[in-house]
């Protein structure tokens, strides 16, 4: 199987501002040597919670920020440290849906530029025509639920459901092969989120697309992805096939993390709030 | 009793399309600062057909007369010259020297204040250094020097004000703009493939727009009275083309004999800065799409 | 301990510029028992807890009646200086942002020392002074689980992370020993560990105390785990009330029902689309006429155009539907 991405033995660290004169102020270290693959078609998934570097390494995977020592691989290309203008390859096979639904949106542009971006920074596919632009933009906003109308009204005129709907067509818009999602329904109410999250799953199957999916919610990964990567303090403490971390955990991380999130499962089978803590009866 | 619903509330079908827009009217600080203007505005174009007396023309017999008088509306200033004549050319002086100003300072300004923001340190931060130096330069001072050099004209001298306000303008726009360039959307432009440049032109300078808008309004006014300043000074505009700023100037000796002769071009430049100020306002509003139907 | 109920709460409705936004809410709270009060965007939790509280915006039109153990006026009405000094003392509210709920220009430890010193002991906890002021406020830390205690008294809210903050929270608002603790979505903004703690935290606090609690959010799986008994909004209206052992497992309103099948993402088979609802929540104001859920119930008929009554005497148990799940047509 062919690997889609390769990270191998990525580290970032960030530079914080002297608070010494003489000395240099240490490092932060958000991602410590990090390796892992994922293969094409796969849905991927990486859990941790604040502080555990995922966004970072999300960041790093899409070619936005830079590491500080390691390698990354797109689709056997390697884009490590490259400058903005050989990354092209990388607009256009990844793409990233972002957590804010409110943030991710520019305020002052209309849905139909929002979705049409990718397209005209990428030199249009479409060869500069603006109806065949027009077209592929209403044959996103279709593919996510979308009405024509939406294409003329501006992100604050939608739900923060509706508005993941406008930043995943914009996604989609340069027909990419890999997608990468950082926390796409933390911010949404339930139902929304079980919309938004099949949405998702939906375009991924029907696109073959490969899915990186970032999240501190252990239940939308698993339900969502093949094979999980538990992340703290900026490593990797586990990885492998979702079924069998969250069955089985080796690491105490992982099992702290599995115990601490409330189930409905087990709080209707009479566990309370000091089961969530590791005491209780 | 248990019939199915009208099609109408079945929510199974109707794509999603967001909520329909609400229609605005435009809010009362645009339309009254539109008037204004365009009241100034109108006073300067009419100004270039007609004026009931020459400005410019000395009458001593004429001297001093009073608002209401039948051949001087306005009445007379000191040398005999009429009063409404000087008010409506000196509308074109004010808004020339509203244009110049706030024009230069804000070409150069904003472009400086969005490359500072942009750009890497060793770049960024010298500029603004380079900033703080010109804002520490007295303004009023810059003007007298290039009056110096170039002669003195109310062209000069506006350039030097419009200079002497670029550092407000970029440090304006550098906080907004480095505000901007920290948000997902841009973070989302480039995993778009969006150029450095395409970032600065679609995305943070229509995002730092109505703080421009604002700071122009306020700019203007600045300008406005620094003209005053400077005729009072000498510098500025030369005499005899009528001005605001100068008549105000002129008005100080006779202060407490004939205070109308600084109420008349006092009120025009406080009217003409309101107006300005509250046009900038609605202009911003009326601009940012998130401002709805406030309930 | 009062054998009445510690809130008793009796057709409230709020009205906020041209909209209705609760509408004739019934429920009542006993004396240490644990309720939670579900609800998404849009379906009024928030507001319901800020009026328990007499916490509305200026403008806000309210109707009805909130009665508070302890408390010998209606809190629907009541002016300000009442109110306040009911806050903190008789019932106590917990927020979600922990950022931003404590002073950043004020050491912690002040922070709760105030509380205590505002209400002036209420004769339960007869203050003699700094010192023993100073004692209770180590203590309360303490008994949140904050390390060191006397010296992260000292400390400003910048200096803790955000679960350390929510501890200090929780700390100010049992430091009076309310008859009932509010909380809404106090964990949320948390990570999964730190929520669990503070969960914990929350609820042996109000055991320890035999507070009530009224625990307000929208994640179902904290309610299953902390409360006893659950309600249920949508639109601005009590749509189900009852036992969450009974709700959660044989859910009755439609909206319920759907609710549980959106979040269940635990017994949702991989590759198989969890079960939705369909539609969106409408904004404020446009919601339907008659039962508030029906332009989204694939159940509803021409019945629902009318509100549903309650389907029993209690408004503890009970749910307003009139095809409701799991019961023959």
């Amino acid at each position: 199987m062919s690997a889609s991405i390769v990270v191998r033995d990525v580290v970032r660290h960030y530079r914080r501002p002297r608070t010494s004169l003489l000395r240099k102020s240490p490092p932060v270290e958000a991602v410590k040597g990090v390796s892992f693959e994922v293969g094409r078609g796969e849905r991927f998934g990486i859990v941790g919670e604040s502080g555990s570097g995922k966004s970072t390494l999300l960041r790093l995977i899409a070619a936005l920020d830079r590491p500080t020592s390691g390698e990354i691989l797109i689709e056997g290309m390697d884009v490590t440290g490259r400058r903005e203008r050989d990354l092209r390859f990388v607009r256009s096979q990844l793409q990233v849906v972002f957590q804010d639904p409110m943030g991710s949106l520019d305020p002052r542009m209309r849905v139909r530029d929002i979705v049409a971006e990718p397209l005209v920074a990428q030199g249009d596919e479409t060869g500069g025509d603006r109806d065949a632009r027009e077209a592929r933009v209403l044959e996103l906003l279709q593919a996510v639920g979308l009405s024509g109308q939406a294409a003329d009204r501006f992100p604050h005129q939608f739900s923060g459901g509706q508005r993941q709907r406008i930043s995943i067509a914009r996604a989609l818009a340069p027909r990419p092969t890999i997608l990468l999602a950082d926390e796409p329904v933390s911010a949404l109410d339930v139902s929304v989120r079980a919309q938004v999250l099949n949405l998702i799953t939906e375009l991924v199957d029907q696109l073959g697309l490969t899915l990186v999916l970032v999240s501190h919610d252990l239940s939308v990964v698993r339900h969502t992805c093949d094979r999980v990567a538990v992340m703290c303090a900026g490593e990797i403490v586990e990885i492998g096939r979702t079924e069998q971390v969250y069955a089985a955990p080796q690491h105490p991380y992982t099992t702290q993390l599995l115990r601490a999130a409330p189930s409905m499962r087990r709080a209707l089978r009479g566990g309370g709030t000091a089961e969530l803590v590791g005491g209780g009866s | 009793m248990t019939a199915p619903l009208p099609e109408a509330l079945d929510p199974r079908e109707a794509a999603i399309a967001g909520q329909p827009p609400v229609r605005r009217r435009p809010g009362p600080s645009l339309v009254v600062g539109a008037a204004i203007v365009g009241l100034v505005v109108v006073l300067a174009l009419v100004s270039f057909v007609w004026t009931p007396h020459d400005p410019t023309l000395v009458n001593a017999g004429a001297r001093l007369r009073d608002v209401g008088d039948p051949e001087y509306w306005l009445g007379s200033d000191k040398f005999g010259r009429d009063v409404l004549s000087q008010i409506l050319v000196g509308a074109r002086t004010t808004l020339f020297v509203g244009v110049v100003a706030v024009g230069v300072a804000g070409l150069l300004g904003v472009p400086l204040g969005v490359v500072a923001a942009m750009a890497p340190r060793w770049l960024g931060e010298p500029l603004m250094r380079g900033m703080d130096l010109l804002l520490a330069f007295p303004a009023l001072l810059l003007a007298i020097m290039f009056s110096a050099v170039y002669g003195g004209s109310t062209l000069v001298a506006m350039v030097a004000i419009g200079i002497a306000t670029v550092p407000s303008f970029a440090r304006l726009v550098r906080s907004g703009a480095l505000q901007v360039l920290s948000s997902e959307y841009v973070l989302a432009a480039r995993a778009a493939g969006r150029s450095a440049w395409g970032i600065g032109l679609k995305h943070v300078l229509p995002n730092v727009s109505s703080l421009v808008i604002v700071q122009a309004s306020v700019a203007f006014a600045i300008a406005v009275l620094a003209e005053a300043a400077l005729s009072f000074l000498g510098y500025g505009t030369p005499p005899p083309t009528p001005s605001w700023g100068r008549m105000l100037q002129e008005s100080q000796e006779l202060l407490f004999s004939a205070p109308r002769l600084a109420f008349v071009p006092g009120s025009a430049i406080a009217l003409a800065v309101l107006g300005f100020n509250l046009l900038g306002d609605g202009l911003r509003d009326r601009y940012d799409p998130r401002l709805e139907d406030r309930r | 301990m009062s054998a009445g109920p510690v809130l008793d709460v009796r057709g409230l409705s709020v009205r906020i510029g041209r909209h209705g936004l609760l509408h004739d809410l019934t429920f009542s709270i006993r004396s240490g028992e644990r309720v939670g009060l579900i609800g998404e965007s849009g379906s009024g939790k928030s507001l319901t807890s800020l009026a328990l509280l007499g916490l509305l915006p200026e403008g806000a039109r309210v109707t009805g009646s909130v009665r508070l153990a302890g408390v010998a006026h209606d809190v629907v009405g009541a002016g300000e200086r009442a109110m306040a000094k009911v806050r903190g003392n008789d019932v106590s509210m917990v927020f979600q942002e922990p950022m931003t709920a404590l002073n950043p220009t004020m050491r912690v430890g002040a922070q709760v020392a105030e509380t205590i010193l505002i209400h002036g002991g209420r004769g339960r906890r007869p203050e003699a002074g700094r010192g023993a002021v100073r004692e209770r406020v180590v203590t309360l830390l303490d008994q949140v689980g904050l390390p060191t205690p006397a010296e992260l008294a000292r400390a400003y809210p910048h200096q803790l992370s955000g679960g350390q903050r929510q501890r200090v929270v929780v700390a100010i608002a049992l430091a009076n020993d309310p008859e009932l603790l509010v909380c809404d979505e106090p964990t949320t903004a948390l990570d999964v560990t730190v929520q669990a703690k503070v969960l914990d935290l929350i609820v042996r606090g109000v055991e320890a105390r035999r507070a009530a609690l009224l625990l307000v959010t929208h994640d179902l799986p904290v309610v299953a785990t902390a409360c006893e008994r659950v309600l249920v909004m949508y639109g601005g209206r009590i749509v189900e009330a009852g036992a969450v052992a009974e709700v959660f497992t044989r859910p009755r309103h439609r909206y319920t029902e759907g609710l549980l099948g959106a979040s269940d993402l635990e017994s949702a088979p991989r590759g198989k689309p969890l079960s939705t609802i369909p539609g969106s929540v409408p904004p404020a104001g446009a919601f339907p006429e008659g039962c508030v859920f029906r332009t989204r119930c694939a159940h509803a008929t021409t019945e629902c155009a009318v509100q549903p009554p309650w389907s029993s005497a209690d408004p503890g148990h009970g749910h307003a539907c009139v095809h409701p799940a799991g019961v023959a047509p």
